[in-house]
Parts: structure tokens; C-alpha cells; sequence
């Protein structure tokens, strides 16, 4: 056996980590890629020592907001999670983040939620034989690293068919292209919107996943929630959206965010996005497969916070309002308009686009926007551009006639200091950043004196840290 | 004046946002006072081709583009009038492939084309990824041209076909002649998106101009205001070339 390679390995990762962290890098994958080399089945002794206590999150778009959503759930229920919350997805962080987190001698009181990159999830499933395994949406995304969509989805699906039985698989069942890799003989939990407000009988946002997985044919649908998430059946063959096991009703904007019902539960988060309506209720439906007490559920559900710059709502230090968010690909940045065209304070923008690896190289994506609906927003006064490819967008703000509100700035952070400056008094600032700027300007905003809209109904994160 | 614009399969061929190039046109040609109807033209519908002044095609997913390559064949005649009658043909990637003779998959599936293009595509393993710079000369005058590429088929060209410009970065066509896209007649075909007209507004006037010019010889496109365009060109062409060289 190898358990001398694999303490071996556990020891050179720590004292890597060790000297990263002494000279102030955060070496989220160096540690697990020599713990790798050294110990090449060190997941599968991870597999043994955590049991059954691991849930991956896959998936488009949401694997972060399910995953922290899902650690607090746990924590609050009393357990202790190792979660790799950095967004350290591929198979070197997952490997730092057990390293890191998992304690030998304990660990078989502590559990595990791993987002993980939907180009790696068949490469961990095998030898960390998870609990759960879910699966949140599938959007064009980042074409430079995957390829095409239906790839990602292939690799995704072959994935789940290497699931242990004994793994229960969590599916969004308004997406076609989750539910059409449901494993054959696998437990298959479905999570959905029954009823909202946001529904529309408009197909004209379906990018992905208009045709039948299974046969080719044109899905149809009589209701859309966002995308291609919807209520779809094939005319063709037998392939529908399944009854969800887990659905929220009546989703409607509430306050500064959403409230639903999952049957006489009420739920509530607080961004006025609809696609953190699905993240909830796959941390929701997860938590159940966990057997989360229900009281401590209900409890949480009652005020859930979306997480660090997903549709998060800040004060800058002069008290002026902002929402800071991701925007990586269409679909997202398509939902994060609609809900400036709901906002009631007059808004101002900014826009932070770079084409570091991280954010995606291929900007392309920027003219699948409908950015053209900003011209019917009132009071939009202007729309600021900085990032690597700040000029990109704003030639995609000139071919939508809304070149009269563009600046151009130079710097991410000098960008929304000039915003926050500029802001007249009653507007609200959005600030739509891709990736590699996102933490930068939210550690620069709380640096500045500014801080997180505090929870109105009680504090949002109980349990340990 | 009009200009009637054709935008072909963008419900299928609609991977890498080369939409973009539609608006583009249409925004061009608007600004300058011009008469512009965009038409969706996608399985179904057949219209006659030889009545646009310019078609646009991009590229899709390999499923949806096995769709577009069997509708394709029924409107082969139909195509092949407009590109004799000087339509301008405009083919992205995906689109651009089905213009040639054909496309042979790596497990040497041999898909015809419609053969509007001398060119041939096969299917190789690695994918051809990242910024592309090409040098594309117009009327005489040399332009740097800024595009994306993410192809995993390689394009040979024949004889008839002349490519559309010199690779200054990137892989292009097949990544072994620092060739890119080519044109035959009226019709272009590239692998570039970003998209390809929105940081090389010449070409896309370029486009404009030969369209019109069908009808009149003597049409010259007036001046528009293209300095964010071009400074945005400059600028990623000093990132991409000279900042590495
Ligand atoms: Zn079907």
C-alpha cells in the first residue's frame, strides 16, 4: 500500500504551502500538483478518509454562490466544512484544499463540498466517490479552454455515469442540457422553478440547448424562466423536463431580493437576481440529501446571502449605494440587465472587462449582450469602461447607440473611484467586473471604508468559520 | 440607397458572437444615411439569394452544423447565382469550412461542402486558439487586422482562391503557411470572430463598398468617425506583436 507515499506527499504540499505563504503568495494549486506527483492515488485515500461526506458543484454558471450557500447550511447544522472556496476548481486545488483542510485523526467528522471545473469532474469522481454530485446550468462559456458547449456537456455526463450507486445526483431540472446526462440507474434528485414572476413566453434569449440531446429535435416550451431554463418537452421523443423533487413557487421580487416558496417554507436571498433563486435551491436540495436538520434549514432559508461579488450589494465608504457582480458570459451578463432595468434608484455603470486566462481570452462574447436595452433604462446617465479590453467595449456600447454615456478609464480600481466621485446623489452604481478584477475592486471598496449591507432579518453566517 | 443584408442560420450558426458582424454592417450603413433591411434566412425559407447585397454566415456547434451542411445543398444553385451575380458572401469558421469543397472529420468522415470556395478543411487533433494579427491589403493600402481564431479543422486552399491576408500572429488557416481566410470573387471566408468587422472597420466599409458597387460603380463610401475602432486596433496590435517580439 501507499500510505507512507501518501504521508509523504501531505508533508512536502504543507511545508510548500508553508514557504508560499511566507513569501506572501496564496498557493492554491502548487502544493496539490506535487502531492499529486509524489502520491498519484493521493484523492483516493482523501476518498476513504472523508466517506461519504463529499458533494461536488458543477456546472456553468453558480458552482461558487451553491457552494458557500451549501457550507453554511452544513455549519449551521453543526458540522465541520472543508470547502475550496477560492475557486481553486481544478484537480491541483481540489488536491491543496483536502490537504489543507482534512485532519486525519478526525476526519470522519468532517465533511466536504468541492466546486469543481467541469473539465476535471471525471478525472476526481472515481477516487473521491462523493455523496451528492450537482449539476447547476450549462451556458457558452469560455470557448477558449472547453471548446464548444455539447463538449462540456459530454465530459460532464460521462462523468456521472462513472458515479459509485451509491451517489445521489442533483439536477436542475428547467435546464435540457443538465437533465439530458441524467445517469441511467443512478438516484437522480431534480431541483426547479415552478412558478415565478420573471417568467416570460419569449424565446428570443435561448442560446443553448434549443435542439433535443437525445434526438435532434426542436425543444418546445411553454414557459421560460432565463436562458434556455424553462418548461420544455420534445415533440419528438420522450424526453421532458421531469417533475423537480425540490420546487419554489411563487418567486417574486421582495425587498432588495427575491422570496419563494418550497412548499410551507418560505425562502428569501438577498439579491434581485433569478438565477440565485437556482443556486439556493441546489444548496436547498443538497442539504436534504445531508440530512440537515430541518429546523436549522428553514432557519437559514429565511435569509440566504449571495456571495462575494455575485449580485452583491455594498456601501462604498461614503455611504453610497453599489452592487457589485460576475459577469463572465451572456447568459449572466443578459440577467445582470434586466435587473438594472428593475432597479428603482437611477444607475450608473461600470463595466471592468479583461482577457486574462482566468476571465476567458476570446471577448467575442460581449456582442451576444443585449446591451442595446440599456437605451430604454431612464436616468442612465453613463456606462464607465476600464480592464484589459475596456475598448472592446465600448465599440460594443457605440454599435448599440450609447456612445454619448461611454468613458473610458484606465485602471479597474481608479475606474470606480472616478464612478463613485462622479455618482449623482440618489444613484446606485453597478459595477460588472469579469474575474481577475472582481476581488481586487471589492477588497479596495471595503479598504476604503466601505462594507456589506448587513442582513435586515438577522445575521446571515451562524457556525464556525 | 438600400442595402439589403441576408443573415444566414443565426438561430444555428451562432457559436462565437459573429452576430456582431450583421450589426455591425447594418449600424455602418445606417449611419451613412442608407436604406438597410436585415433578413433571417435559416432552414425553411428560401428566398433568392441573388437579391442581397450581402450575406452573412458564422459558425455553429458540430451538431448544428451537420443541419446547416445538408440545407446548404438544397440552395447550392441559389447560392452559387449570388456569388456569380457579386453578392458579397461573408463565412466565419464553421460557415466558412462549408463554402469549400468539403470537410474531413479526424475519424476520416468525408462531409461535402458547397464548393463555392476552392478550399479543403481537415480535422485535426489540436485546437488553434488565441489572438490572431493578420496584414490584409485593400485598394492598395495595407490594414493590421485584429481577430480571435478557435479551430480545430485546417484549411488548404487551391488555386483559385487567394488569401485574404498574411499572418503576423496567430495560426490561421492551417497554421503551417501564415495564410488567413481567403477570398474568391466576391466571397470571403475566415476563421477570425472577435468579431471579425468590429476592431477592422475597414473591411467592413470594404464589404459595403463592393456590395453597392454592383449596382454603381461609383458609389464611394463617405468618411465615418472610426477613431475608438482604430486606436483599439493599435493598441492590441502593440500588446500582441510588438510587446512579445
Ligand atoms: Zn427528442
Amino acid at each position: 500500500m501507499s500510505s507512507w507515499r501518501f504521508r509523504a506527499a501531505v508533508l512536502a504540499a504543507k511545508s510548500i504551502k508553508r514557504i508560499l505563504t511566507l513569501t506572501g503568495r496564496k498557493g492554491t494549486t502548487l502544493p496539490g500538483n506535487i502531492a499529486l506527483r509524489i502520491c498519484p492515488d493521493l484523492l483516493a485515500n482523501y476518498g476513504n478518509l472523508l466517506g461519504e461526506r463529499i458533494v461536488f458543484v458543477t456546472g456553468t454558471n453558480g458552482k461558487t454562490t451553491t457552494s458557500n450557500l451549501l457550507v453554511n447550511f452544513l455549519r449551521s447544522d453543526g458540522r465541520e466544512v472543508i470547502s475550496n472556496s477560492l475557486g481553486a476548481n481544478l484537480i491541483a486545488g481540489i488536491a491543496t484544499t483536502l490537504i489543507e483542510g482534512v485532519v486525519p485523526r478526525h476526519a470522519h467528522q468532517q465533511a466536504a463540498v468541492l466546486e469543481v471545473d467541469e473539465a476535471t469532474i471525471g478525472n476526481v469522481i472515481v477516487p473521491l466517490r462523493p455523496k451528492a454530485v450537482l449539476v447547476t446550468n450549462f451556458f457558452r462559456d469560455q470557448m477558449d479552454r472547453y471548446g464548444e458547449l455539447d463538449t462540456v456537456v459530454e465530459m460532464v455526463g460521462s462523468a456521472l455515469q462513472k458515479t459509485p450507486s451509491s451517489t445521489t445526483v442533483i439536477l436542475n431540472a428547467d435546464d435540457p442540457l443538465v437533465t439530458s446526462i441524467a445517469p441511467d440507474d443512478k438516484n437522480i434528485v431534480y431541483f426547479g422553478i415552478e412558478s415565478s414572476q420573471f417568467d416570460s413566453e419569449d424565446h428570443a434569449e435561448v442560446r443553448d440547448g434549443k435542439f433535443c440531446r437525445k434526438c435532434g429535435g426542436n425543444l418546445h416550451y411553454t414557459l421560460y424562466h432565463y436562458g434556455q431554463l424553462g418548461f420544455y418537452r420534445c415533440p419528438s421523443c420522450d424526453f421532458a423536463r421531469p417533475e423537480p423533487t425540490l420546487a419554489a413557487e411563487h418567486v417574486r421580487l421582495h425587498e432588495e431580493g427575491i422570496a419563494f416558496e418550497v412548499g410551507k417554507v418560505t425562502g428569501f436571498i438577498n439579491s434581485p437576481a433569478v438565477y440565485n433563486v437556482y443556486n439556493a435551491l441546489a444548496a436547498i436540495t443538497a442539504s436534504t440529501v445531508f440530512g440537515v436538520q430541518d429546523e436549522v434549514l428553514v432557519s437559514e432559508m429565511s435569509y440566504m446571502k449571495t456571495q462575494l461579488g455575485r449580485m452583491e450589494r455594498l456601501y462604498s465608504g461614503a455611504g453610497r449605494e453599489l452592487m457589485l457582480t460576475l459577469v463572465k458570459n451572456p447568459t449572466g451578463f443578459n440577467e445582470v440587465l434586466k435587473v438594472v432595468e428593475h432597479e428603482r434608484n437611477p444607475v450608473e455603470l461600470v463595466i471592468i472587462l479583461n482577457d486574462r486566462y482566468a476571465d476567458g481570452t476570446d471577448v467575442s462574447w460581449i456582442w451576444d449582450t443585449n446591451i442595446e436595452r440599456l437605451q430604454q433604462v431612464a436616468d442612465l446617465r453613463r456606462i464607465y469602461c476600464c480592464g484589459t479590453r475596456a475598448e472592446d467595449f465600448a465599440i460594443r456600447l457605440k454599435y448599440a447607440d450609447l456612445d454619448q454615456i461611454t468613458e473610458l478609464v484606465e485602471g479597474d480600481v481608479a475606474c470606480v473611484d472616478t464612478a463613485l466621485r462622479q455618482l449623482p446623489p440618489g444613484h446606485m452604481l453597478y459595477i460588472l467586473s469579469t474575474y481577475t478584477s472582481l476581488y481586487a475592486v471589492r477588497d479596495h471598496l471595503l479598504e476604503q471604508g466601505g462594507s456589506e449591507v448587513a442582513a435586515q432579518n438577522r445575521a446571515s453566517v451562524s457556525g464556525s468559520a | 440607397m438600400q442595402l439589403k443584408i441576408g443573415h444566414l442560420y443565426p438561430d444555428l450558426l451562432d457559436l462565437y458572437s459573429d452576430r456582431g458582424n450583421v450589426i455591425i454592417l447594418q449600424k455602418r450603413a445606417q449611419w451613412r444615411g442608407l436604406d438597410v433591411t436585415v433578413d433571417q434566412i435559416s432552414v425553411g425559407h428560401e428566398p433568392r439569394l441573388a437579391d442581397y447585397d450581402i450575406l452573412v454566415m458564422g459558425g455553429g456547434m458540430d451538431r448544428e452544423q451537420g443541419i446547416v451542411a445538408k440545407d446548404l445543398q438544397k440552395r447550392s444553385a441559389n447560392i452559387r447565382e449570388a456569388a456569380d451575380g457579386g453578392t458579397v458572401i461573408l463565412a466565419i469558421c464553421g460557415g466558412y469550412q462549408l463554402l469549400g469543397h468539403s470537410f474531413e472529420t479526424s475519424t476520416g468522415q468525408r462531409i461535402p461542402g458547397l464548393g463555392i470556395l476552392d478550399i479543403h478543411t481537415v480535422g485535426a487533433k489540436m485546437r488553434m486558439v488565441g489572438n490572431v494579427v493578420g496584414e490584409m491589403e485593400i485598394d492598395g493600402i495595407k490594414h493590421n487586422l485584429i481577430g480571435y481564431e478557435n479551430h480545430s479543422g485546417k484549411t488548404f486552399l487551391g488555386p483559385d482562391v487567394q488569401p485574404m491576408m498574411r499572418v503576423v500572429k496567430g495560426y490561421g488557416n492551417s497554421g503551417e503557411d501564415k495564410f488567413e481566410g481567403v477570398r474568391q470573387g466576391s466571397v470571403f471566408g475566415t476563421y477570425l470572430h472577435g468579431p471579425l468587422l468590429a476592431k477592422n472597420p475597414f473591411l467592413a466599409d470594404h464589404l459595403v463598398e463592393l456590395a453597392l458597387r454592383r449596382r454603381d460603380l461609383s458609389v464611394q463610401l463617405e468618411q465615418l468617425n472610426d477613431d475608438l475602432e482604430c486606436s483599439t486596433n493599435e493598441k492590441l496590435y502593440k500588446r500582441l506583436v510588438e510587446a512579445k517580439s
